[in-house]
């Protein structure tokens, strides 16, 4: 092995607020030799961002340190604005989780990508537009010299976190940090992603890297070796195939535990053919019409959802996956009569509710509730959490002031939250907690179907564990109808009693989940199982 | 975004009707007409007056002929001072109000958003609180008090600008500082807010990361996003400064339309309402319409749509 | 170029010997005795308060207007700035009839409009014919009333041959009045009795402002609307030499802060008005001037409505408010109060009875003895009408006070924009409202006239038969001294018996002037002639 490029010493951290101090790390030590790929794994504020951060000096809050972090044997905690301003993209570069947020949105996607270079006067005499080209070319973006003018909002998910890549390895430095890169896009984008980063790596061998996830399937292949921490500390430091074998700490045992496999037993439901159908839909189309122009109509139309039929019993979870733009949302909207479908029927216990209006729209939707993903927007800020539960009660007059709060109440110990929490405001929940108040406030109507949307994307891995469970309970408790939309296979195999897959706006295949993995005939549903990573190894899963 | 200009200046003219149309409606409802006054007038002079103003026309009549004035352009003389028509009232007046109205935005915008950034980057410290008080000064001083202070300071005290008057160079500064005041501490803390929100975005730290100094960021990357919420102000500023400018002109002795707006109305001066109002309504329909398609040129998104 | 110093030097001798001997001893007291001030430069700057209305001789109705047509123009007399007494101006001389009812103006010799035309009596009847069109607007066109026919002429009777005017010829100019007019040669002195130069096209509305041909020591060399005005010698003026300012440059600052700022500074040599928010600043200082003015702050009672129906309810409140704290204590800016509506006029003698004094007494009496004294009509509430500003304002609180102290009456000042509060005024739509009026010539009847029973000036719904046979009689009276004895009758029965109307106390002008002007006179009337003004530093 060669020299190590950083190596910290005894580090500890602590944010500085108001007079108290929270450690974030405590006397962390490791090295990292050049050309060396290793992961940081640990829950979520395990402190692995931290270090990241510390590590490109971008930590913004007030902080006290103690120890070294040596870059190259000098000890950047001691950097001035000048060396971090050098060293940042050109000898440590970093790539952030959020692909949509992460790049200038005003700024041609060239530029960005080519930034680096330009601000390390690396861009010789070549051109920024051609370097940009090559560039995009190098993280496989087709038609790369259109691509170079455009601006962010052209570009999906995907290819943002390409640019990302692309901008983070033009100066090629010495170590790449790759704080969660795949986290936020869908599992097929995920496993581009990550291909794209392996050719990252296998291609600069001198280069060191550093990954930063949750998620210990994605590590096998990419790192040699793994960094698992766990609040603020370092708990296991081993080679990837070592630890995956004979894990040691309980983080890790934890860790590996949570990697959503499709190897897991499930028990679904299964439906008598004949019985009643809940809600029922027939060759559903929406076709979405923009137009444009001031004298001339021009008009665009998008067929997002097209020729859908399918039935959901009494009591069953159906699961619709996608990825985005598939037109699952669309279609939820159809049903629900947000955006009422261009042609079709939708029969909700044997009645057909397309073209209501007025009261009969407002009861109808009254029986359908809907869970969001993002239970941070889904709230107001300034109402109680327990008003909030007890708000459709009083929308929908269903009963007195009084009788809603004592309902509200009721309802937070459905969930799993105490309901003496009544008075708390959302900003003083955590993700989960908060996802648990808006299931509340969708059940509180006793609807007699649930539409789920994403509800546990947002989430990480135990928390999503968690309301899959409180999904489960209730559905018992209740005898709940579900449709549970999500990108995500494992978590829909978990829940689901039947399996639908739709891609631009068809339904490809519709198969019981216990049957699913085996069964699947469609080429998309074969790419969708594949895409997820798995851990090859196989596990000692005694442990808890 | 080339057609969104387009439908906005093809509404324009239906805007300036049916300003006109109120503007008729409104100034025969207010009580009091253009010839009472503490003196009265003979009813023969009066009745003199009615014709030569069409005034003893049915209402139908006089608003078909209010019609024709806006379209021609012609809004005949002031009733007050008849020996001079409307039309040469603004030419005279309304160059002055768009030279002064021209600096005192120029001032606002350079000084607002410097003190925003200043404050946006010092954020919850000193010289953000400090930025900020001032600011609130400036928002709430008013401008008969600030004029005066500026006159006692630089024009007795200092000797350094003349005191009043509109006819040298020099003379625009005081009126057109007390004027951009309360609109740059207000663009001072719309900035504060956008700069405050931009450095809080992803992409900032990623510019960060690429090793981009902040000088660099600021411009590139924080500014064309922070200044947003600045640019859709700047449509109701800048009518707010040429409207709002009558108590600067009346302390620095200004001949701008901002005078003979509130003059025409308080004198009941019917086609000097009439002109000012139809001037001040296309200017403000103008203003709004840049800033908003500036703050759509801004947002690369909206700038490609319906393109 | 000899032949031209030459000449000049014969026409200034020419003039120093006019001056000497046939200039009359009013205007010689208005000389320089040296020629000291010709060391000065002679730029005179005054703020004239705002932007002029007009300089149409006959639609100016406000003062900054007629400031500057004072100078700009001169009609067949002159006013002496120091006494007030009528003086020749155009006119060289002139004869009254037996009757005093024809009068025959004889201009003098030569006398040039600015453009070196000749000035003829057909100036006049052209000027006046027009004033009296009422397609003109001319504010003041009933002041020329007094002339025999022209209301008829006004009112579309009669042509205007008929009327009492006529140019016997160039030089000679003959008016027949309606019955003796004592005033004539006061009022003559006004703008709206100035001639006109006939050339100049007035259906161009712009041309006072282009194409200004005047005929006084003044004229008009450029005029930037709100900025600045700017006067110059008329070369053709009949006393070329009095005119001793080069320029004079007027500003039309209605910000008196601004101006006072400026008059500090240096860059203005008159404010003849001051900031009235710092007052007691510039009351200190030594440049600061007072002198007493021709008007009267005064409110109407609408005798029509209760509580001020019942005479003795508006006689009571004369005897009982108290003028002397108002102006002392609340105003406090040099003004006084009065008892009286019409000013002192010293050039004819006049004085008017000084009207009810303040007697708290004798106004509880009154009221007790009225219909809504205790136990009658219960006294109903009162609502005080008066224009929005700062000082009506508090001289509204001090009367509300003063009649809620003394009287028990409540009343609720109620403020209203300048034309809202003068519609509301003119319907009678108040009970007691605050008011003012300043006097055009130096007549009592400029005063007297707005209260007769027929006057639209009147807007109190107040008739009294002996007051407006009162003043018939004074227009037909051609002895003097009866004839103000009927004013004081009116006075009496204005201020004292009737009291539909209620003096409070009369104006005064307040200015600053630098200690180096000099020849501006101040006089109650605040006429003031900017040809004899001087400059003369120490």
């Amino acid at each position: 092995m060669s020299k190590p490029i950083l190596k910290i010493n005894n580090f500890s951290l602590a944010y500085q607020n108001l007079g108290q101090s929270f450690p974030a790390l405590k006397n962390i030590s490791l090295e990292i030799a050049s050309g060396e790929k290793v992961a940081l794994v640990g829950p979520s504020g395990c402190g692995k961002s931290t270090l990241a951060k510390m590590l490109m000096g971008l930590i913004q809050q007030q902080i006290k340190t103690d120890g070294q972090i040596l870059w190259n044997s000098e000890d950047l905690t001691k950097f001035s604005q000048r060396r971090w301003q050098e060293v940042r993209g050109k000898e440590i570069a970093m790539i952030f989780q959020d692909p949509l947020t992460s790049l200038t949105p005003h700024i041609q996607v060239g530029k960005t990508l080519t930034e680096s270079l330009k601000v390390h006067n690396l861009l010789g005499n070549e051109s920024r537009i051609n370097k940009a080209v090559t560039l995009l070319e190098e993280v496989q973006i087709p038609k790369a010299d259109q691509r170079a003018k455009q601006y962010p909002f052209e570009f999906s998910g995907g290819m943002r976190q390409r640019v990302m890549i692309g901008s983070a390895i033009s100066c090629k430095p010495q170590l790449l940090i790759a704080d969660e890169p795949s986290t936020a896009l869908d599992v097929i984008t995920q496993e581009h992603i990550l291909s794209l980063l392996r050719e990252v790596a296998d291609h600069a061998t001198e280069h060191a890297m550093i990954l930063i996830t949750h998620d210990l399937a994605i590590v096998d292949g990419l790192c040699d070796r793994v960094i698992v921490m766990e609040q603020g500390e370092i708990v296991e430091d081993r080679a990837t195939k070592e630890l995956i074998r004979d894990p040691q700490a309980d983080t890790t045992k934890q860790l590996l535990a949570a990697v959503p496999s499709l190897n897991t037993p499930i028990f679904p439901k299964e439906m008598a053919k004949d019985a009643p159908s809940l809600l029922k839909v027939e060759n559903i189309n929406l076709i979405y019409q923009s137009s444009s122009g001031l004298f001339k109509k021009r008009t665009e139309s998008t067929h997002a959802v097209k020729d859908v039929s399918f039935d959901v019993k009494k009591g069953e979870i159906l699961g619709l996956v996608g990825q985005s733009g598939s037109g699952k949302s669309s279609l939820l909207r159809a049903i629900l009569q947000l955006k009422p479908a261009t042609s079709g029927h939708i029969f909700l216990d044997g009645k057909d509710i397309m073209g209501l209006t007025g009261e009969d729209l407002r009861q109808t939707r009254q029986t359908m509730q809907l869970v969001f993903q993002d239970p941070q927007a889904s709230l107001n800020e300034r109402m109680t959490i327990g008003d909030a539960i007890a708000e459709p009660l009083l929308n929908f007059k269903v009963c007195s002031k009084e009788e809603a709060k004592e309902r509200s109440r009721e309802m937070l110990k459905q969930v799993a939250l105490d309901p003496n929490w009544y008075y708390r405001y959302p900003h003083q929940l955590s993700g989960g907690q908060r996802q648990r108040v808006c299931i509340a406030k969708a059940l509180i109507l006793k609807p007699q179907i649930l539409l789920c949307d994403e509800p546990v994307s947002a989430l990480d891995v135990h928390v999503q564990d968690e309301i899959l469970k409180l999904l489960e309970e209730l559905r018992e408790t209740y005898g709940l109808t579900m449709i549970f939309i999500t990108h995500d296979l494992t978590v829909v195999r978990r829940i689901a009693d039947r399996i639908m897959i739709m891609k631009t706006g068809e339904i490809v295949e519709t198969l019981g989940a216990k049957e699913f993995l085996e069964k699947a005939t469609h080429p998309y549903s074969k790419q969708l199982i594949h895409a997820i990573p798995q851990i090859e190894v196989e596990i000692n899963k005694d442990g808890n | 975004m080339l057609q969104i200009a387009l439908r906005r200046i093809a509404l324009a003219p239906i805007t300036l009707f049916v300003l006109v149309s109120f503007t008729f409606l409104m100034i025969r409802l207010a009580p009091g007409g253009p010839f009472d006054g503490e003196r009265e007038l003979p009813p023969e002079v009066i009745e003199a007056l009615n014709e030569q103003f069409y005034l003893d026309k049915p209402l139908p009549k006089q608003y078909l002929n209010t019609l024709k004035q806006a379209i021609t352009f012609d809004f005949g003389s002031s009733m007050k001072h008849r020996d001079r028509t409307v039309r040469e009232i603004i030419r005279e007046h309304l160059p002055n109000s768009i030279k002064l109205g021209a600096l005192a935005i120029s001032i606002a915008i350079c000084v607002g958003l410097v003190a925003g950034m200043t404050a946006a980057l010092n954020a919850n410290k000193f010289g953000d609180w400090g930025t900020m008080l001032i600011c609130v000064i400036g928002i709430s001083l008013p401008t008969f008090v600030f004029g005066p202070i500026l006159q006692l300071i630089f024009g007795m005290k200092l000797k350094w600008l003349p005191i009043a008057g509109f006819e040298t160079p020099n003379q625009i500064i005081l009126p057109a500082i007390t004027l951009a005041l309360p609109f740059s501490a207000r663009i001072a803390r719309l900035a504060r807010t956008g700069f405050l929100e931009v450095l809080k975005e992803d992409y900032v730290m990623s510019a960060k990361a690429r090793g981009s100094s902040m000088a660099r960021i600021l411009i590139q990357h924080v500014l064309p996003a922070a200044v947003r919420p600045v640019v859709s102000y700047l449509g109701p500023a800048i009518a707010g400064i040429v409207t709002g400018s009558l108590v600067v002109e009346m302390i620095f002795l200004i001949p701008g339309l901002g005078r003979e707006f509130v003059e025409g109305a308080l004198n009941r001066d019917y086609p000097l309402i009439m002109g000012t109002t139809f001037v001040y309504g296309s200017f403000i329909i103008c203003s709004n319409l840049t800033a908003d398609l500036l703050n759509r040129w801004l947002d690369p998104q909206s700038r490609g749509a319906e393109e | 170029m000899i032949h031209k110093a030459l000449l000049s030097i014969c026409y200034l001798t020419a003039c120093v010997s006019t001056a000497l001997a046939e200039r009359p001893q009013w205007e010689q007291d208005l000389l320089p005795e040296d020629d000291d001030w010709k060391k000065t430069e002679q730029v005179f700057r005054f703020n004239n308060g705002t932007e002029p209305e007009s300089l149409d001789i006959h639609l100016a109705t406000d003062s900054a207007s007629i400031r500057l047509l004072l100078s700009l123009y001169e009609g067949l007399t002159v006013l002496d700035p120091l006494s007030l007494s009528p003086q020749p101006g155009l006119a060289a001389s002139w004869e009254v009839s037996d009757d005093q009812k024809t009068w025959t103006f004889k201009l003098r010799a030569g006398l040039k409009w600015s453009d070196g035309s000749t000035i003829t009596a057909k100036d006049f009847t052209y000027a006046w014919q027009r004033a009296l069109t009422p397609a003109t607007g001319c504010s003041y066109a009933n002041m020329l009333f007094f002339i025999e026919n022209a209301e008829a002429f006004f009112k579309g009777d009669l042509p205007f041959d008929k009327v009492g005017v006529k140019a016997i010829n160039d030089q000679e100019l003959q008016i027949k009045l309606k019955g003796p007019t004592p005033y004539l040669l006061d009022i003559l002195s006004f703008p709206t009795f100035f001639p006109l130069n006939r050339k100049v096209d007035r259906s161009d509305v712009a041309w006072s402002k282009k194409n200004h041909i005047s005929n006084g020591p003044f004229i008009l060399k450029d005029w930037k609307v709100r900025a600045r005005m700017t006067l110059i010698p008329n070369p053709h003026y009949r006393d070329r030499e009095i005119v001793k300012l080069k320029e004079i440059h007027v500003l039309p600052l209605d910000n008196m802060n601004t101006a006072y700022q400026m008059f500090l500074k240096g860059e203005l040599d008159w404010l003849p008005t001051i900031p009235q928010a710092r007052f007691e600043e510039v009351q200190r200082h030594p440049d600061y001037y007072v002198a007493p003015y021709f008007g009267t702050y005064f409110i109407r009672f609408n005798v029509e409505q209760p509580p001020f129906d019942d005479v003795k309810v508006r006689q009571a409140l004369a005897y009982g408010t108290n003028k002397k704290q108002i102006t002392g204590e609340i105003l406090r800016g040099g003004q006084f109060p009065v008892g009286n509506f019409c000013p002192k006029i010293p050039a004819i003698g006049y004085e008017a009875p000084a009207g009810l004094p303040y007697d708290l007494n004798k106004a509880k009496q009154l009221i007790a003895a009225s219909k809504y004294g205790p136990g009658k009509v219960p006294m109903p509430n009162v609502s005080y009408l008066y224009n929005t500003s700062e000082a009506h304002k508090i001289v509204a609180e001090a009367l509300t006070q003063q009649w809620k102290e003394k009287f028990g009456i409540s009343m609720i000042a109620q403020n209203m924009e300048w034309k809202v509060f003068l519609k509301e005024m003119k319907n009678l739509n108040f009970q007691v409202c605050r008011s003012s009026w300043i006097g055009d010539y130096g007549d009592p009847s400029t005063f007297y006239d707005i209260f007769l029973s027929y006057s639209g000036n009147n807007r109190t719904g107040w008739a009294n038969k002996e007051y407006d046979k009162l003043a018939e009689k004074a227009s037909q009276e051609s002895n003097t001294q009866k004839r103000l004895n009927y004013f004081k009758r009116m006075e009496v029965i204005l201020t004292q018996e009737d009291c539909p109307i209620l003096p409070i106390y009369r104006y005064v002008s307040q200015g600053m002037i630098t200690e180096d002007v000099f020849g501006l006179e101040m006089n109650f009337r605040n006429l003031v002639y900017l040809k004899y003004i001087w400059l003369e530093k120490e």
